[in-house]
């Protein structure tokens, strides 16, 4: 958390106030835009984008205790964007929504950040975007659909292909560390 | 699945950008405040000049007012009271070493004699 002088010095635009902030938060919306944009050159170009935003526009904040969570909705909003210049989203499928897939906790409590990180980065940029917004942030599909400009069905459609995918790829990893093991 | 259960686990990612970010993201900071500094002085030039612009409107309105409520008659009256109110200091006893009856019987004596000729 930053302390309410780091925010201060932080709204009247100082420099240091600016790095060392800069320097507490990057790793962590890094790894946000990261989840959201495959390229990583793209993803740190983003958040750089977010960076400027957030610090040009704190006027709008009052809080430092909110600074953290703010930063990250920009971050994700900066994604949302990109996904939306790029028409990310143009050829979707829309899948039968009543096959529901059921993405197990005990698959994935064995799982690391890391390895989660590495399994969401393999799906295309469609099924990540929905997967991130609706697992991770929270969202539901009609606000999902709102923010990238789909129907909730194909909001619901890539969900399930993404878990559909993720699930698969667990189990496979989790198969070949069985066979290792015997 | 529950929700909190991958937002939990994600939140603790951590991945660390490239060495330059720092600095591409200082110089958009740098340019920005360039920017808001131009912006700025040109707001000021901008009121500067507007304000200038409303006096020298208002200066030529007053004194075209001025002209035109200075006329003729104005300039008589101002004339007459000038005249009236503020006789001169000096006396005809103090200019011609007499008083004004004097020079003025000597002005109808002079008036009544007959004019001399002069001779060649």
């Amino acid at each position: 958390m930053v302390d309410q002088q780091t925010f201060m010095a932080l709204k009247k635009g100082d420099r240091r106030a600016q790095k060392a902030v800069y320097d507490k938060l990057s790793p962590q919306m890094y790894a946000v835009c990261r989840r959201y944009i495959a390229n990583e050159q793209d993803a740190e170009d983003i958040m750089i984008k977010g960076f400027f935003n957030a610090f040009t526009k704190l006027d709008q904040l009052d809080e430092p205790e909110a600074l953290e969570a703010w930063m990250r909705r920009i971050m994700v909003n900066e994604c949302l964007m990109y996904h939306r210049r790029n028409k990310k989203f143009k050829s979707t499928l829309e899948l039968n929504v009543a096959h529901e897939v059921i993405l197990e906790d005990h698959l994935l409590d064995q799982l690391t950040a890391q390895e989660i990180f590495s399994y969401i980065d393999e799906l295309p940029d469609g099924y990540r975007t929905v997967f991130n917004l609706y697992c991770i942030e929270g969202y539901k599909h009609r606000e999902i659909a709102d923010m990238l400009d789909i129907s909730i069905n194909t909001s619901k459609s890539q969900l399930i292909l993404a878990r559909k995918r993720l699930r698969a790829r667990i189990e496979a990893i989790n198969k070949i560390k069985r066979s290792n093991e015997q | 699945m529950s929700n909190n259960h991958w937002s939990e686990k994600m939140d603790g990612l951590q991945m660390s950008p490239s060495a330059t970010a720092w600095g591409k993201l200082e110089d958009q900071l740098d340019n920005q405040e360039e920017k808001q500094l131009l912006l700025a002085q040109f707001r000021l030039r901008y009121r500067m000049a507007a304000a200038s612009v409303v006096l020298i409107f208002f200066s030529a309105a007053f004194l075209l007012l001025l002209t035109l409520s200075n006329n003729q008659a104005d300039n008589s009256k101002y004339r007459q009271v000038v005249v009236e109110e503020a006789p001169s200091p000096f006396s005809a006893r103090d200019i011609y070493g007499t008083s004004v009856t004097v020079i003025y019987e000597g002005v109808q004596k002079a008036a009544l004699q007959p004019k001399e000729r002069k001779n060649g």
